[in-house]
């Protein structure tokens, strides 16, 4: 018999739900967690949606993230990720008009919500990485910021991200036409894009330079280059106006 | 070291012989001598010119950094293993040689759990509903706390303020709800206050669900405002569990509520 799950409270479909956990996997039925779901993010039941949330954000936090306390020091907490994560799902079944085709059981649409969290948590780390660079690189021995904070861009400006990836493409060609050898190609990476420290590119690299020494003079030669390169210097004006 | 701001740039050292370029790369990774240091504070012309080493270093590590990164969520597609196979071979390639790209996802690891017991919300061979029942298990015995009527009464009933002088409380010694009734046209109307000695405040932008024991109609619902109040206005005379729910969890139950005209 099937039942007409639409005539079902959201504390019975709760209850039918958690019923199911206790059935063997052949005769579980995973229709009532699944229209609680449906109920919060389709029809836009807002008290079904307040009762997912509650319910997927503790099995996100009893199951999903292994070390909450890994955030106790930084300013968002696993709290923060989880209500912003949520969110952004919510936002995504408006923006996109996600439907139950998308989705064809539960185990699915959590899937789905770990992968947002994920991109959250993602998100936030480069986000806070960027930004750590951006203001080690705008201080001068002195302390004093060369740049003020508020023109350190975001990072994630969409209108000229067309524009600034097309300069880059085209500054690593002209870096890679310049840098010939391998060995100045791999540290321009490290000590330009990635920032890396001497200590840490003879870790990853000791078979190319066995000393700090050896990156300094290889760094000197690569400057060099760059800077006499019209074409480099130009391109990295027109980089630096898209900031 | 001290810069002093003329309007021309100094044209010979100081103090020669000028320092190296060797040098002067040596105070970028502050790994020169006492003696070069001293230099610099003494020769503007030195000092010009790290400045000038100095800053189209930082020039180039700000405009170029990580700009060859893949997007974070497909570090953390990549994590999940959610990416075509083509997407896979570019993000392994691109993780080989750049160790900012490998501590993201080290994070993403160290944050998120996706051992075999946990990707059970992910895996279809393992139904989610066994985590929904410790989930459910867990939420009644750490948010949902059940009300009582006052004075132990084995169930709260409640009447119009014709017949029913004072409020129906409903306790459990930190969090009182307090109903009142009252007739209107579109039925009954009652009025709910909260009042949580624990957590000021927890209540407000919460809601209300009243499940009806003696029919199948959907629960009625109603929001709870800044005051934590909340009122209802058009259920019937019978008998009804109450759910109260706060934005951040926490649960009021109140079971076997009855109301009378």
């Amino acid at each position: 018999m099937t039942d007409d799950l639409s005539q079902f409270s959201v504390d019975h479909l709760l209850d039918r739900c958690a019923e199911q956990a206790t059935k063997k996997s052949e005769i579980r039925e995973d229709q009532y967690c699944f229209e609680l779901v449906r109920r919060a993010f389709l029809a836009w039941d807002e008290f079904a949606l307040k009762h997912v949330l509650h319910m997927y954000r503790t099995v996100w936090s009893k199951h999903w993230i292994r070390n909450p306390h890994e955030l106790d020091t930084h300013p968002q907490t696993a709290e923060d990720f989880k209500n912003i994560a949520f969110n952004k799902v919510n936002e995504n079944f408006i923006r996109q008009k996600k439907t139950m085709a998308d989705f064809p059981d539960l185990s699915r649409f959590l899937g789905y919500l770990k992968t947002i969290l994920s991109h959250e948590v993602g998100a936030y780390y480069r986000k806070r990485e960027v930004r750590e660079f951006r203001l080690r690189k705008t201080k001068t021995d002195d302390g004093d910021d060369t740049e003020k904070m508020d023109q350190i861009p975001a990072g994630d400006d969409s209108s000229q991200e067309v524009e600034r990836k097309q300069i880059w493409q085209k500054i690593d060609e002209r870096v890679k036409a310049l840098l010939k050898n391998d060995a100045d190609q791999i540290l321009f990476n490290c000590w330009i894009k990635l920032d890396l420290s001497h200590d840490e590119i003879l870790q990853h690299y000791s078979h190319l330079w066995h000393n700090k020494n050896d990156i300094r003079v290889a760094r000197q030669r690569i400057q060099r280059k760059l800077e006499r390169d019209r074409d480099f210097l130009e391109l990295l004006k027109d980089l630096r106006e898209r900031r | 070291m001290s810069r002093s701001r003329k309007n021309q740039m100094p044209t010979k050292c100081a103090a020669p012989p000028a320092l190296s370029d060797d040098e002067l790369y040596e105070v970028l990774d502050d790994d020169a001598s006492p003696q070069v240091l001293r230099h610099l504070e003494i020769c503007e012309f030195c000092s010009e010119r790290l400045d000038k080493i100095r800053q189209f270093e930082r020039s180039l590590q700000l405009g170029l950094h990580r700009f060859d990164c893949p997007p974070s969520d497909q570090i953390a597609d990549y994590f999940h293993q959610n990416l075509t196979m083509w997407e896979t071979g570019n993000i392994q390639a691109h993780l080989e040689h750049c160790p900012l790209c490998q501590k993201e996802l080290k994070y993403l690891q160290t944050f998120l759990a996706l051992d075999e017991e946990d990707s059970a919300l992910s895996s279809e061979s393992i139904s989610p509903l066994d985590q929904v029942q410790r989930l459910v298990n867990q939420f009644a015995d750490q948010v949902v706390r059940l009300l009582t009527p006052e004075n132990n009464l084995a169930y709260g009933v409640l009447k119009t303020r014709r017949a029913q002088e004072q409020p129906l409380i409903y306790t459990n010694g930190l969090v009182s709800l307090t109903l009142s009734l009252e007739k209107v046209i579109e039925g009954l109307k009652i009025t709910g206050t909260i009042l949580d000695r624990e957590a000021e405040g927890r209540w407000r932008d919460g809601h209300v669900e009243v499940i009806s024991l003696s029919s199948d109609r959907p629960p009625f619902q109603a929001a709870i405002d800044e005051d934590e109040m909340f009122v209802m206005d058009t259920l019937s005379p019978g008998r009804f569990n109450i759910n109260i729910y706060a934005v951040d969890g926490h649960i009021l139950r109140l079971q076997d509520l009855e109301i009378q005209l």
